[in-house]
């Protein structure tokens, strides 16, 4: 009705200004790198066969995982946004917890869990009586999916749930009516209507497997399984080549950007209804499989994660021991004081920066929902087309700008930066809940002689707020799991717990590491059982 | 001069162009009526401010509010969806656009203003437990609590069932004449905009087509389309009966005798007469006979105490019951 | 309300840790790191103190990431740089540093092995060592292999991790090792086709592929002579040991230097000396090297980390060759 509101432009600018300062300037700056000498580098990366092996490798692999992903989440979200039973709301708090483990962690948990020699297997072992490795999953392209599906598909299990917990049945119901069939009826009434949140949670998984990197040369065991972000690395880390970096960044950048184009959410999300839909109880038959689904998930999900508690408290061997807690312990600045460090300075960046997003993000999406903008969401997705090394190059180069020397500016620039690298999930999980906010709402209390700010904060932002929490979930665990910006930008003065996590590996202390990450589990837990367990939302 | 006053409002769309110009007194209750897309939806948005005119002026109590913000209009609406606020209970709902500051006085007037529309004691419920007509009551308690200088009602009772229908609408006019709070009320329903209104406006094609009391738009319709909207009728070509004539002779069902025998016109000048009239179809309505007619190829509607026992018969029609119009 | 509420909440938190730690001063030696050695497991804990104590210099510790990453900010930052020292360019990188470096005849360069020194002009000082080597799980029930060419036999087949030479140091040190056994010819391309089946995996780190070493996943992993002192010193067990090929070891060393135009030379020159004498072992402990002083007692832990007689230096390969052994690398592992 109302076309292009100034006001919610002017309450996104903030975010849009942090946005632009942190990540399109360092990108930009990147990038020229990549113009040097007319180009020549660029010129290159283009007429590189080897450009073209990366892309075909890169986009089969993340468009294989985020189609499983999704395919995998669609019958779990179909159950979990039908029904309501004991449990259902701790397997979705549970299922975001993977989001927080560092990349090395999820490699250690994955061998220990499903290793050649991992318990998986010794388990297995034993109860056929075999003296050789039953399962052999790691080490070949079909665990780089595994790996990549264990990590991402709680974005499309969440993201889809929310969703469809939301969307009313009465479609479905005259469909029936109709004489249709359960899967005619979903294939062509529910999946039409489904279609944007499971595009959405696509292309982020997409984007997540397209610059994921050492998972695939780790799991995947094989060179011919390298991505763009593979190569990068080698050009930032090792072969000390920013040009050439700053080229390839570019090519896969514009690959991301024009695939985040043609996919953006245009079209418009379909408007909250009066009645929300009722989750049934479920009983009988279907508790039976509720307990079935959620065993699964867990199943699933669980033993890399608890792979990495159960390393914190027993060796290799299988004793029991308390060793690498007294390592963390001993951090030489004194007793526990490192690893509390590192416990607050963790918590202390991902609050913030999850907080700020949250607050930013709701404000960028109504901007959005608000103006029918499509720009907006854009490029508040943009630091996700962006792979890490070349965010941490961008990071880099902004850190030598500013050239700063104090604490408080690490501190700053690290939430900064982290705030940057969360936005785009905060923007993506609110944005469906701003677009189903229906115009006349907002009309009809204006008509009252309401503000707009009154009628934004009573009424709008109340509607977000379990998007925003779901938001809130994300973005707190993905800022809890960052490494690199944090590394970058900090001089390493801002230790965190992954940072601690890799300190502790390259001094050998794997099982200090495994310690670590326990604690990084239980911080997030926390942090998902408070959101979980507080009030309850107003549409109820 | 008006209260309310649109003087040549304009919006353009791609193929749809709403003009209109009218007044409304104070105190009055207008309805605004006209088949949907006709552009009353439209013009109710213009009025609120929900949208920007292309062109015209809008004056309000003798001001220009044309540019003015929505929330300083002072002109309340109540939509046709669902808008109250799933955020808030339904005392908090209709508290919402209070100028009121105390508290205690808030919750007075929300108190009485739910007995008002017959909803006592219904301030806590959730919003989402209201059944439709709980809801559409709770939002016009709602916009009256805003005290609005003027009250837009957009279509409020179209998703209700017709008992509903009829009970809300004697509540909102009692409303009115209690409060005496000028009202726009768009409907597409005819019987409910003439039992409701002091005076209508007939929309077609984004124009204001007629404007009236019931009465006069049904016995003297200024054109055949405020003829047919107000109510049944005939209209057959005029040269027909007068054969320099253009345009259309109008009559209502009620004001035509029919006649089984052939009749002769000289014995009755005031009427004019159609013999050899075909009938195609007889209902009964309860009150009468409702017959469908076809006279040199024209349909006829007609009213017949009697049900008639031939299958042509002769019509007779007052002269100057017949309306000539375009 | 709530929200602000929040916020603010979040703010005060985030502050915490600023206020518990001191503002930075002026007047202090800023000191370029590598992450590891800043790490507070790392030799910085213990050593940045002990200097500040005895020398009353204020030293400001930066950790710029890994040694890759601290060259590029020196070239980034140019002559605007903080740094007045910078502390762990590897020589095989050195060659990208020397721009910005001054020379430094330190008083301690006599107790250096002269076939650790590779800068003649001395911008670079080496202060510590490691040689690249594959570690054994001694109770695995295989042969030790005794060489590079014996991990292409049949037994060892998938017993191997290594490490990709495109995204870790590590990895690119085992290419340039095989490369000087191989040199140029037909045997260097036939080593890799091979180990390509007796690689279990190619891990992108170090870091994993140890991690993955340790699970119990293969037997073998690259990594370094120094390596078993960890499982020594800490797990009490000496089932871990490094393989001495006697055809020689890849090595890498890492440099201390002083950057070129700094106000605090002298200052500069006391901590280089620091890290040349007191800090050795403490370094060398740490990182899992060898100290270069040759003045020194090691602890005994490091008889477990056999030293091979005869070494290969990454910095000796040319930039180009080492982009040209990459390419082909590729080529063979992705054929």
């Amino acid at each position: 009705m109302i076309k292009k509101d100034r006001y919610y432009t002017a309450k996104a600018l903030p975010g849009i200004l942090i946005l632009v300062l942190l990540f399109l300037i360092p990108l930009a700056f990147t990038i020229s790198y990549a113009f040097r000498d007319n180009g020549k580098a660029l010129v290159e990366v283009f007429s590189d066969k080897y450009t073209y092996r990366l892309l075909a490798f890169t986009l089969e692999e993340s468009v294989l995982s985020a189609l499983i992903s999704t395919l995998v989440a669609i019958p779990l979200a179909a159950f979990f946004s039908k029904y309501t039973f004991p449990g259902r709301k701790a397997v979705l708090t549970l299922s975001g917890l993977s989001f927080t483990i560092p990349s090395i962690l999820v490699v250690l948990g994955f061998v220990i869990w499903y290793g050649n020699n991992g318990i998986l297997n010794t388990l297995l072992m034993r109860i056929l009586g075999k003296d050789y490795s039953i399962l052999s999953i790691l080490y070949s392209f079909k665990a780089i999916i595994l790996a990549h599906v264990y990590l991402n598909f709680p974005i499309a299990f969440l993201l889809i749930t929310n969703a469809w917990s939301v969307l009313p049945d009465t479609p479905e119901k005259a469909a029936y009516t109709l004489g249709k069939s359960n899967s005619e009826t979903f294939i062509k009434v529910t999946l039409p209507r489904l279609l944007p949140a499971i595009l959405s949670s696509f292309i982020l998984i997409f984007l997540f497997c397209f610059s994921s990197f050492s998972i695939i040369l780790v799991l995947g065991g094989n060179p011919s399984f390298s991505t763009f972000e593979t190569e990068i690395y080698r050009r930032v880390h090792i072969s000390v080549d920013r040009e050439g970096a700053a080229a390839l960044s570019l090519f896969s950048f514009f690959i991301t950007g024009v695939i985040l184009i043609i996919t953006s959410p245009g079209r418009k999300e379909s408007k909250l209804s009066r009645k929300q839909k009722e989750l049934q109880k479920a009983k009988g038959k279907n508790l039976a499989a509720a307990i079935l689904l959620m065993l699964l998930i867990l199943l699933f999900i669980l033993p890399p994660m608890l792979s990495i508690v159960y390393r914190a408290f027993y060796t290799k061997a299988g004793g029991f021991t308390l060793k690498a807690w007294e390592d963390i312990a001993k951090g030489s600045t004194g007793l526990m004081s490192t690893a509390m460090n590192g416990i607050i300075n963790s918590f202390a960046i991902a609050l913030a920066a999850a907080a700020l997003a949250v607050f930013f993000g709701s404000r960028i999406a109504m901007a959005a929902a608000k103006n029918n903008s499509k720009l907006l969401p854009l490029l508040s997705s943009l630091p996700m087309a962006t792979g890490s090394v070349t965010l941490g190059l961008g990071f880099s180069f902004l850190a030598v700008m500013l050239n700063h020397d104090s604490l408080l500016a690490s501190y700053l620039l690290v939430g900064g930066a982290h705030l940057t690298i969360v936005l785009p999930f905060a923007v993506r999980t609110i944005l469906p809940g701003a677009k189903s906010i229906p115009d006349s709402l907002s009309a009809a209390s204006y008509t009252l002689g309401v503000s707009k700010g009154r009628t934004a904060r009573k009424i709008e932002y109340a509607l977000l707020s379990p998007y925003k929490k779901r938001a809130f979930a994300f973005a707190f665990a993905l800022s809890l799991g960052e490494v690199n910006a944090t590394l970058t930008l900090s001089d390493g003065h801002v230790s965190t717990l992954p940072i601690l996590i890799y300190r502790m590996i390259s001094s050998y202390n794997y099982q200090g590491a495994a310690a670590l990450g326990t604690l990084l589990l239980c911080e997030a837990l926390i942090i998902f059982a408070i959101g979980e367990g507080g009030k309850k939302n107003a549409i109820s | 001069m008006p209260y309310l006053e649109i003087r040549k409002l304009e919006k353009k769309y791609k193929d749809f162009t709403l003009s209109a110009s009218f007044g409304v007194e104070k105190g009055e209750f207008l309805c605004i009526i006209g088949p949907s897309g006709s552009g009353k939806s439209t013009l109710l948005s213009l009025i609120a401010g929900l949208d920007k005119p292309d062109g015209g002026t809008i004056i309000l109590d003798g001001k220009d509010i044309t540019s003015e913000k929505i929330q300083k209009r002072e002109i309340g609406m109540v939509f046709q969806d669902f808008t109250l606020f799933p955020s808030m209970n339904v005392e908090k709902n209709i508290q919402f656009g209070m100028k009121e500051k105390r508290k205690s006085e808030r919750k007075k007037l929300s108190d009485s203003l739910l007995s008002l529309v017959d909803l006592e004691g219904y301030g806590k419920r959730s919003v989402s437990s209201l059944s439709g007509g709980e809801a559409q009551r709770v939002q016009l308690a709602r916009a009256i609590a805003a005290e609005p200088r003027i009250l837009l009602l957009d279509e409020p009772l179209s998703a209700l069932d017709a008992p509903l229908r009829k009970s809300i609408r004697n509540a909102i006019r009692a409303i009115h004449d209690s409060t005496g709070i000028t009202m726009l009320y768009v409907t597409h329903d005819r019987e409910e905009a003439f039992s409701i209104s002091d005076s209508i406006m007939i929309m077609h094609d984004g124009k204001t087509v007629s404007m009236g009391t019931a009465e006069e738009l049904y016995r003297k319709p200024s054109d055949l389309f405020t003829a047919f909207f107000t109510g049944e009728g005939t209209a057959l070509p005029a040269h027909l009966i007068y054969e320099n004539m253009e345009g259309y002779l109008f009559f209502r069902p009620e004001n035509a005798v029919l006649s089984e025998e052939p009749i002769n016109p000289d014995m009755y000048p005031m009427h004019i007469i159609l013999s050899d009239a075909e009938i195609l179809s007889c209902e009964f309505n309860g009150s009468a006979y409702m017959l469908g007619l076809q006279y040199q190829g024209y349909p006829m509607l007609l009213q017949s105490a009697v049900k008639p026992r031939r299958k042509t018969v002769s019509v007779m029609i007052l002269k100057e019951s017949l309306l000539n119009l375009e | 309300m709530k929200k602000a509420l929040f916020l603010i909440f979040a703010v005060i938190i985030s502050a915490t840790p600023l206020m518990a730690q001191a503002a930075s001063e002026q007047n202090v030696l800023t000191v370029y790191a590598y992450d590891s050695f800043a790490s507070d497991w790392g030799p910085a804990g213990t050593l940045i103190p002990k200097f500040e104590e005895e020398t009353g210099i204020k030293v400001n510790l930066i950790s710029a990431g890994d040694g890759v990453e601290m060259i590029s900010r020196v070239e980034l930052e140019g002559e605007d740089t903080r740094a007045d020292v910078i502390l762990g360019i590897t020589d095989d990188f050195a060659y990208r540093a020397y721009p910005y470096l001054e020379s430094y005849d330190s008083p301690i360069l006599s107790d250096i092995p002269d076939e650790l020194k590779f800068d003649p002009e001395n911008r670079l000082i080496p202060f510590d060592y490691g040689a690249f080597a594959f570690v054994w799980d001694s109770e695995c029930g295989l042969q030790a292999p005794a060489s590079l060419s014996d991990l292409t036999k049949e037994e060892y087949r998938d017993k191997v991790i290594l490490i990709d030479p495109r995204t870790s140091s590590v990895g690119l040190g085992l290419l340039l090792w095989t490369y000087n056994i191989y040199g140029d010819g037909d045997e260097f391309e036939a080593w890799w086709e091979t180990m390509k089946n007796n690689a279990l995996t190619i891990a992108d780190g170090w870091s994993s592929a140890y991690g993955l070493f340790t699970e119990g996943e293969a037997p073998i992993v690259l990594s370094y002579t120094t390596s078993p002192i960890y499982h020594v010193m800490n797990d009490n067990t000496t089932r871990y040991q490094a393989l001495v090929f006697d055809e020689g070891h890849e090595a890498t060393i890492e440099g201390i230097g002083i950057v070129k135009g700094t106000e605090m030379r002298e200052e500069a020159e006391k901590f280089v000396d620091f890290i040349l004498t007191e800090a050795q072992l403490d370094i060398a402990i740490a990182n899992s090297m060898y100290p270069v002083n040759a003045t020194l007692e090691l602890p005994d832990a490091f008889d477990y980390a056999p030293r091979p007689s005869k070494l290969f230096r990454s910095g000796a390969t040319s930039p180009e060759k080492t982009e040209e052994l990459q390419a082909m690398w590729l080529d063979i592992m992705t054929e």
